[in-house]
């Protein structure tokens, strides 16, 4: 009994911020949708705890993770990292709820409720080398993330967006269900690591030794796994809810889907294919076809890329055209999985701490600017920079930063991913993620032209001086990693997780 | 009666193609989501046959009931998308009178 | 091998045979009587009123909507219970691993974070199957009104209207009290 309760600390990050969403609901109850604002700061405080837990725990954790019984949570700096993410994303997403002025101000607190249910989720999607536990985090966040974007219930458009997204994932969960099962009929287990390589004894068939024997089922079994992945992370085939679902969800919710969601669906991407095909590791006979999988990716990435930056061309309003950015940046990302070495892993991890400070920061523009406008399009934005230069000259760095130019941490995170792609021997998909920046930089730069360059239309001035405080840190911050200062420990952490990811095949196997 | 694995896994592989099928022609909300259902139900059966060759050959990795404890938490993962689901059309409904997915052209573009 | 499937066709054959077997035997043993009054759906003594056909209230779905979700939850009680068991008479896989109270409080707090959303639904007022009084009107959709039912008095217009057509021979006494 004590083992067990021993290692209910090992999930004390989860612990606590179960007790918080339970305590939130609780407490709005009570409150009977009395102003909202205070359940946002307690969750902002839960939020810290659960940081500092996390920051304890990768104090402790060294370059091997552990597990607990039975295999199903797998503690490690890539997990950790992943969570502190999440962590990160959704104290910046409580905080644009709070200061969101489309947003009520009372009766809210099922927001907040949700927005902390889908970070259980994922925090689970993260850290587990169990599908059944992978599958179950992945369907929390879903869950949470389908009512969020039909939080407006009267809202013709919010509503659309929660039924496109829930049609769409549930689709994807069909499918994904559906690999998973195949998979777990080709080597009757669960767990990845003895998938990966499934030492003698173990009472599992390594997933290559099917392979040799028919490879064809075991095609398809990862194929479809990959497209549920692929679903979450936006990814082209399975591309075509995001756009919509970006929309028409409230702002907030976008960002969280964006930033947080997305992080969430790569880390449980990265640990799958890692587990399965990582090329460093010992297995040869699966080398092979780790290659091939990474040749799909590879073009999965450069077709992601190429479309998400076209698409985004001709978008008139600011939301969808953040939208269909942050497609063509989960195609960049996706050149680091693509790599197959944990390299392109830490480089994949590292770029997508960097789209975590700009895409943040572009998506509390957006909040910013319809709080003043009440609207979307890029049009609006004219003389923006001319009224509200502090917030508007943060939106310039975040913009520089998503094309991928110098003093910015993207410049940094897209050197990285490049190096690896290269050295993975993909030099054609790095030439045309280039080509694809200089695409990027026509609609980044008109942003930046309707707001500086045109003639102010005359608009209503409304103070909102805690969101611009934001945006000003996390522009900081944007430039500061760019120029050198938190790259190294950046890159350090970075580098750690794919490190940690060595997976548990012989742990596994002595169970 | 001892019905073989592959029949098993051939039902299961016809339940998800009807599924696949179904949510690509039909335009009515809720018998998409009900395809979806029938997505699901073709991995319970799979799960379920896995489990049941693995035993019997004696090959167990970690536990034998790791395949009916996934079907288990599946119809769980149904239940609730079907809830969500159901709500969020009834939500549509009460702004568009409709259940027909075409009627969702709010978003363009 | 397809020897197995017996037991699948039986079964089908079995279910096939029972319900048209019922079917026929009831259409021949049944007497026919042909009359209006004879097609009528019978209701414990009350004439029907209007079309089956009408839109059920939404309530419904939503009371449907929460059962499901306990329904579903209640499966995850069974392998629960049964393990509770296993360890208690101190059989099975998880015998002398001492995780009997672990276990018991897990499943209390399951019950309790389901009891949770219990109150939540019920303090949310879903489960008020009667609105109050000063609740909202559902509004009707506007595309597809709703069917009017007709009211009572034009019901008995029409019922009197039928007695005088019919004459003095009226099939039944419900009439004659109305």
């Amino acid at each position: 009994m004590n083992a067990y309760i021993e290692q209910m600390g090992l999930i004390a990050p989860e612990l606590v911020l179960t007790a918080l969403s339970l305590f939130v609901l609780t407490w709005d109850l009570l409150k009977k949708g009395r102003n909202s604002d205070h359940i946002g700061y307690a969750t902002l405080v839960g939020l810290a705890v659960t940081g500092w837990l996390l920051l304890q725990q990768w104090g402790m954790l060294g370059d091997k993770g552990t597990q607990t019984a039975f295999g199903m949570v797998t503690i490690d700096r890539f997990g950790t990292f992943f969570k502190l993410f999440t962590v990160g994303s959704m104290a910046v997403v409580t905080l644009f709820v709070m200061l969101d002025k489309n947003e009520r101000k009372h009766g809210i607190g099922e927001y907040y409720f949700l927005l902390i249910g889908a970070s259980i989720g994922a925090f689970f999607m993260v850290s587990t080398n169990n599908l059944l536990l992978l599958m179950l985090g992945l369907e929390l966040l879903s869950l949470a993330s389908y009512s969020l974007a039909g939080f407006h219930k009267g809202s013709k458009r919010s509503a659309e967006a929660a039924l496109k997204y829930i049609v769409f994932g549930g689709l994807s969960a069909g499918v994904m269900l559906y690999g998973i099962s195949l998979l777990y009929g080709l080597t009757g287990t669960l767990d990845l690591g003895l998938m990966g390589h499934a030492p003698e004894g173990s009472g599992a068939v390594s997933l290559a030794t099917q392979f040799d024997a028919s490879p064809i089922p075991v095609a398809i079994a990862v194929v479809l796994v990959l497209a549920g992945f692929a679903y979450k992370v936006s990814v082209v085939p399975f591309h075509f809810w995001t756009p919509d679902v970006y929309e028409g969800a409230p702002t907030p919710v976008t960002t969280f889907l964006a930033v947080g969601s997305k992080a969430a669906g790569f880390a449980a991407l990265l640990r799958f294919v890692g587990a399965l095909f990582l090329t460093d590791g010992v297995d040869a006979s699966i080398v092979a076809y780790g290659d091939r999988i990474g040749f799909l990716l590879a073009i999965l990435a450069a077709i992601t890329m190429t479309l998400g930056n076209l698409s985004a061309l001709r978008q008139g309003s600011l939301k969808r055209m953040l939208a269909y950015s942050s497609i063509a940046h989960a195609g960049y990302v996706l050149m680091g999985a693509a790599s197959m070495t944990s390299e392109g892993f830490a480089a994949a991890m590292f770029y997508l701490a960097a789209y975590y400070c700009m895409n943040l920061g572009a998506f509390g523009f957006l909040i910013y600017f319809e709080g003043v406008t009440g609207k979307d399009d890029i049009d609006s934005l004219k003389g923006m920079g001319w009224r509200h230069p502090v917030v508007a000259w943060s939106m310039v760095v975040f913009l520089v930063a998503l094309t991928g130019l110098p003093p910015t941490v993207g410049f940094y995170g897209k050197l990285i991913l490049f190096y690896a792609a290269i050295d993975a021997g993909l030099a054609w998909l790095v030439i045309i993620a280039a080509i694809n920046s200089v695409i990027s930089l026509f609609y980044y730069f008109r942003v930046a032209k309707s707001m500086f360059l045109t003639e102010p239309v005359p608009q209503v001035p409304m103070r909102q001086h805690g969101l611009a405080g934001i945006l000003c840190v996390l522009a900081v911050v944007t430039v500061l990693a760019g120029l050198g200062a938190f790259k190294d420990p950046l890159r350090g952490w970075a580098d750690e997780g794919p490190a940690s990811l060595e997976i548990y095949a012989t742990d596994a196997g002595s169970r | 009666m001892n019905v073989p694995t592959e029949h098993l896994l051939a039902l299961a592989a016809i339940l998800f193609s009807l599924g696949v099928l179904g949510f690509l022609t039909r335009k009515n909300l809720i018998i998409v989501l009900a395809s979806i259902e029938l997505m699901l139900n073709a991995a319970n059966l799979t799960f379920v046959a896995g489990s049941r060759a693995w035993a019997a050959e004696g090959v167990t990795g970690g536990s034998p009931l790791q395949g009916p404890i996934f079907s288990l938490f599946v119809i769980l993962v149904a239940a609730a998308e079907a809830a969500v689901g159901l709500a969020l059309i009834i939500a549509l409904y009460r702004l568009k009178q409709s259940v027909a997915l075409d009627s969702a052209g709010e978003l363009k573009g | 091998m397809y020897f197995d499937y017996l037991n699948v066709l039986v079964f089908a054959g079995v279910g096939l045979v029972f319900t048209f077997a019922n079917l026929i035997l009831a259409s021949i043993i049944r007497p026919k009587r042909k009359s209006d009054v004879g097609l009528e759906t019978y209701e414990c003594g009350e004439e029907t009123i209007g079309d089956a056909w009408i839109k059920f209230d939404i309530r419904y779905y939503t009371v449907a909507l929460v059962y499901v979700i306990f329904a579903v939850e209640i499966a995850f009680l069974f392998p629960w219970a049964l393990v509770l068991k296993e360890v208690i008479a101190g059989t099975g896989a998880a015998a002398g691993s001492g995780i009997g109270a672990f276990i018991i409080v897990e499943g209390f707090l399951f019950i309790a974070i389901l009891l949770l959303g219990l109150a939540y639904v019920w303090a949310k007022g879903d489960l008020d199957w009667v609105l109050h009084w000063d609740a909202p009107e559902y509004q009707p959709p506007t595309k597809h009104p709703r069917v009017t039912l007709p009211s009572i008095a034009e019901l008995e217009a029409e019922d009197e209207a039928d007695a005088e057509a019919d004459g003095e021979d009226g099939p039944d006494g419900d009439e004659e009290a109305a």
